[in-house]
């Protein structure tokens, strides 16, 4: 009976994906999708600007950002797309903008045994909107991440200037630039005025025992959530090639995001009721350490658990619901502190990333390391009824 | 018949499309079917059902976002609109599906695109101005006095407290083993009480510039079938209270003094005006939108619309107070964007309480 359930959801989802929409498609093969570059823009509230990103905020304002941008987007190579980075010309009824919008930034010091290693994030993504109607149709999360080491605390004047490097390319310490992220996301992005079903993170929730280790490790839980939410969306998209919709932290669905561009205009983009969720709770963090009987290292092994649910809001249907655990371990010179907030941060990417890898390709290693064996066999049928929802996504 | 659509729910998020004027909605829906003679899965036509009932689940959803007139007003098409539903749905898209085969329950939920333009103009057909030519409505003039807060005079609260004191005098007299002990004791007993005046701020405005108001008003109106005139000529025309005197008299107060109120229709009905509106708009001070970053402003509107025509006046549509706010990248166009708002929203209102009314 199971396998005929599965057949009868798959030709459901297919024919949903495709027989059901009374619209004909826009893109058709050696047609490239015309998007529009909107410019660079802030999510989020006004008045969080410098709180959420304090060096990109003060960088666009010091420098020409969307020239910049526009530069390297030169370099764009994807036949199915048509990237016009003039917005002089958008009278077309279903006319698709793009915009990079900077969510958050964070910056990690962390004293080590000589040296201070410092971690900078950059939290972004490509949204992609239809213009007229200001309503979000994709989103493509970017993740910029840049370890280096200090042998001083570093000061604010420095820290800028490694954010500087990630806009400018002209940083010869930072080789990592934010524009060429973005310019190989939309190298790969199928871009289409229209998807199938549509698929956000809904909500992310912290329970009161991680909530406490967060404060702990000092870090505000709102970003911990949208750091959460934005890498999980990331690794489905990358992995799995779905459309997503931005997560909008403690915003309802059908919500609005506001994008602030850099040359001033500001747009209240409406984001679509999802028709799908996924929900995360991250339930605990812990750590265990271990010299393994060596007199100069430390192994040190790092636990996040959770829970990951994806239903369908409307009929209140789940098509999963199951613990994940994640682990990574790493090996310490003794005496050296990890950086926990960091570790476990790591070890939350790593479970997301594999996540979205089982979803269409199972790995046993991982489900020994992930899951109780009495789960093996339900997560994996629930991983196939994620997949065909994912595919009707897409 | 016999298959019973015996539960529909609808919900959704309304998303409105500024330019295409297609409605997103979802509809939901519980379907019950008889299902094939060899199979307990919904058949083809069962789902074809379904799909229908869903697709009405969605409209009534949309519907239920019309105000109070405009309801009235679709429920006199409504039998078009539902014998004649995929005129009316753009497209539709099967977002979830669930078949229990035990209760024969198919559970649908689609997204619907509804084609906006198309409802509002048969709702227009429902009126006998919306199908009036032009030329051949009936004149409409209004006067809506924008003002912006100048002085605010807030009263302090007056803080009356009265208490009394009144002497005691008490007495006793105990015995014990060693004698009679008289003793004399004194009191203060002390009430108090007293009252708060709270008395209502006093506000003088400054009157703003309406043209943006006046322009999308009369967008509205004109295609709703009415002829809009401008005051301004009405009083030119055929005399009537002044256009300063109105913003001096909402200057100061929020009604419009009896003489100047009849004078101002006194002066349209010579100029065969049959719909005359006045009203006020107070226009807040521009704020830092702390969302956006940018300028924003609320109006709250406040009006009466009165069918001057016969002998007496009747007042028969009003609008407000509502409030309605505007962002923009300067104070100038945060203020124009919330009286283009304020004004479309106020025209609608009126234009379908006249309509649902049949009057034109």
């Amino acid at each position: 009976m199971k396998w005929i359930k599965l057949l009868c959801l798959t030709i459901f989802l297919s024919s949903c994906a495709a027989g059901n929409v009374q619209q004909s498609p826009k893109v058709t093969a050696g047609t490239p999708q015309n998007v529009y570059f909107a410019g660079l823009s802030f999510t989020g509230n006004f008045k969080d600007n410098k709180l959420n990103y304090p060096y990109s905020y003060e960088i666009s304002k010091k420098l020409p950002v969307d020239r910049l941008f526009v530069e390297k987007l030169k370099n764009v190579d994807n036949p199915s797309l048509n990237l016009l980075t003039s917005l002089g010309n958008t009278d077309e009824a279903d006319a698709l903008a793009m915009s990079l919008s900077i969510d958050l930034e964070t910056v990690n010091i962390a004293k080590t045994a000589e040296k201070y290693k410092v971690v900078i994030d950059l939290y972004a993504q490509i949204l992609v909107f239809d213009f007229n109607e200001k309503k979000i149709i994709n989103s493509y999360p970017i993740n910029l991440q840049y370890i280096t080491f200090f042998n001083h605390n570093p000061s604010k004047k420095e820290i800028q200037a490694i954010f500087e490097g990630f806009y400018t390319g002209e940083n010869p310490e930072v080789k990592t630039n934010l524009f060429d992220l973005a310019v190989e996301k939309l190298n790969n992005a199928q871009i289409k005025p229209k998807y199938g079903n549509r698929l956000a993170v809904s909500k992310v929730v912290v329970s009161d025992k991680a909530k406490k280790m967060l404060t702990e490790m000092k870090q505000s839980e709102d970003n911990f959530k949208t750091i959460a939410a934005q890498s999980f969306s990331r690794y489905i998209v990358d992995n799995q090639n779905a459309a997503m919709l931005p997560y909008t932290k403690g915003q309802a669905i059908g919500s609005k995001m506001s994008a602030r561009f850099v040359n001033g205009d500001v747009y209240n983009l409406e984001i679509p009721a999802p028709d799908y969720v996924f929900n995360i709770e991250i339930r605990d963090f812990k750590n265990l350490s271990d010299n393994a009987g060596s007199s100069t290292t430390e192994l040190y092994g790092f636990f996040v658990y959770t829970k990951i649910e994806m239903m369908q809001p409307d009929l209140n249907k789940k098509y999963m619901d199951s613990k994940f655990r994640g682990f990574d371990e790493v090996v310490l010179m003794k005496g050296q502190k990890p950086n926990f907030l960091l570790s476990y941060q790591e070890t939350l990417m790593n479970l997301f990333n594999n996540f979205s890898k089982n979803i269409s390709d199972t790995d046993d290693k991982w489900y020994e390391k992930t899951l109780h064996p009495s789960q093996y066999d339900i997560v994996e049928e629930q991983f196939e009824q994620v997949n065909d929802v994912i595919n009707s996504c897409k | 018949m016999n298959k019973i659509v015996f539960c529909l729910a609808f919900f959704g998020c309304l998303a409105w499309a500024a330019q295409s004027q297609a409605v997103e909605v979802k509809g939901q829906v519980s379907y019950q079917y008889e299902g094939g003679v060899f199979s307990s899965s919904p058949s083809d036509d069962d789902k074809i059902e379904a799909v229908k009932a869903a697709k009405l689940a969605a409209l009534k959803q949309y519907v239920a976002s019309f105000n109070v007139s405009k309801q009235q007003q679709y429920n006199k098409v409504e039998n078009e609109v539902v014998d004649n539903l995929d005129d009316y749905i753009a497209s539709y898209k099967i977002v979830a599906e669930e078949v229990n085969e035990n209760l024969k329950l198919l559970n649908l939920v689609i997204r619907a695109e509804i084609n906006e333009n198309k409802i509002n103009a048969l709702l227009k057909e429902t009126t006998t101005a919306g199908t009036m030519a032009s030329g051949d409505g009936s004149l409409f003039s209004f006067m809506f006095v924008g003002r912006e807060v100048t002085e605010s005079k807030v009263f302090k609260t007056r803080d009356t407290s009265i208490s009394q004191s009144e002497a005691e005098h008490n007495a006793g007299r105990s015995v014990s083993g060693s004698g009679v002990h008289e003793s004399v004791n004194d009191y203060t007993k002390t009430t108090s009480g007293g009252n708060i005046v709270r008395k209502t701020s006093q506000e003088k405005y400054r009157t703003l510039a309406t043209t943006d108001f006046d322009a999308a008003f009369n967008e509205i109106l004109t295609s709703m079938g009415y002829e809009t005139v401008d005051y301004a000529d009405v009083v030119s025309t055929c005399g009537g209270a002044s256009i300063d005197a109105i913003k001096n008299a909402f200057s100061t107060s929020d009604e419009l003094p009896q003489p100047l109120r009849n004078k101002a229709i006194k002066g349209a009905k010579s100029c065969e005006v049959k719909y005359f509106a006045v009203g006020y708009m107070n226009v807040s001070v521009p704020e830092l939108d702390p969302v956006s970053g940018e300028q924003k402003v609320i109006v709250s509107i406040n009006g009466m619309v009165w069918n001057i025509d016969k002998k007496l006046p009747r007042k028969v549509a009003s609008v407000g107070p509502v409030q309605y706010f505007g962002i923009g990248p300067d104070k100038d166009s945060a203020r124009r964007n919330a009286l283009r708002l304020a004004a479309k929203s106020a025209a609608e209102t009126i234009s379908n309480q006249l309509g649902n009314k049949d009057l034109y």
